[in-house]
């Protein structure tokens, strides 16, 4: 496994226990940068889709909020979805069940600004409710399923709703083991506010001219993107696996982390001697 | 990388610390805490 694949399962195994840690529960003033149900028992953080929505329908002008989206955005682009969403990462886990992936075109992309405008911004002002919360399939699983599972209460006051979201969390982790991160590519709200800073950020993906454009960094890339299409495209998470070939770096306020054109292999054969 | 997508991330940055502080000073954080902390239930699609 290439060293940054290793980093970015550690860190986003530990982004998933330090949101979820139980304690330390007055952190919840502060949003988390990834799809994070705060209704979650163990949720010491605040979701910033939920935030944004509650703030929208109790009247408020987000700014604190949208603050939150740009210096995020501005610094990283959409690297916390790609190394801090515990949703993203349940995704990749299914993702290793299916070894035959189905392909989709990046291109429906556009679904998710949809999804951003209708149910997390028009819908929760006009009805005063947070509509994506009510669909949230990472919601139904963090927090959902477990407060049914844990209070007889709750049990009591489910109604079909409930299981409209439990159908959609299915209906997502069967796409999962299907596709690439389906959830993140074509209905993530959270991941359509981050995508355009993927232009301007300033950690940035550069691609040498030594790339052969083999698409070997397609197949190895967890929401099938190939780098040198758009290496700024706001179709990238920033999880960096493609730097496995020596002609894909990641620079970070114009300096080189990881140096694209270094020495080394380039292509399918780089990918394979770190497998 | 050129000078300009540097300066726009530096001033993106900036622009938004901006925002955070002046939403912070309209009470938007509290506002996030308390609807963070009551049980709201959407996550089992009552409310």
């Amino acid at each position: 496994m290439l060293r940054t694949e290793k980093l970015r399962n550690y860190v986003q195994i530990g982004a998933a226990l330090l949101q979820n840690s139980y304690f330390f529960k007055g952190l919840k003033f502060c949003p988390t940068p990834s799809l994070n149900c705060y209704a979650c028992p163990l949720a010491v953080t605040a979701c910033p889709m939920g935030s944004l929505q509650n703030l929208i329908l109790k009247g408020y002008l987000p700014l604190a909020m949208t603050g939150f989206f740009v210096s995020l955005g501005a610094a990283v682009g959409r690297a916390s979805c790609g190394w801090a969403c515990p949703f993203g990462y349940i995704q990749e886990l299914l993702g290793r069940l299916g070894k035959k992936k189905l392909r989709i075109s990046n291109e429906y992309g556009w679904l998710r600004y949809v999804v951003l405008a209708i149910t997390a911004l028009a819908l929760p002002f006009v009805l005063k409710s947070p509509i994506f919360c009510k669909l949230c399939p990472a919601g139904t699983l963090e927090a959902g399923i477990p407060l049914a599972a844990l209070d007889e209460e709750i049990r009591e006051i489910i109604g079909p709703l409930f299981w409209l979201k439990v159908s959609l969390l299915m209906a997502v982790i069967w796409a999962s083991v299907k596709i690439k991160r389906p959830f993140c590519r074509f209905i993530c709200p959270l991941g359509a506010v981050y995508s355009p800073f993927n232009r301007i950020s300033a950690l940035r993906m550069t691609v040498h001219e030594k790339c052969v454009k083999c698409d070997a960094c397609r197949e190895v890339c967890p929401v099938d993107m190939s780098i040198y299409e758009g290496p700024n495209s706001g179709v990238c998470i920033r999880c960096m696996k493609c730097t496995g070939c020596s002609a894909v770096g990641v620079s970070f306020l114009g300096k080189d982390i990881i140096k694209a054109g270094r020495d080394g292999k380039i292509g399918r054969a780089a990918y394979e001697e770190q497998r | 990388m050129r000078r300009f997508p540097i300066i726009v991330a530096i001033m993106a940055f900036i622009l938004g610390t901006a925002l955070i502080v002046a939403g912070g000073l309209g009470g938007e954080f509290r506002a996030i805490y308390l609807n963070a902390t009551i049980l709201c239930l959407s996550c089992i699609g009552v409310q």
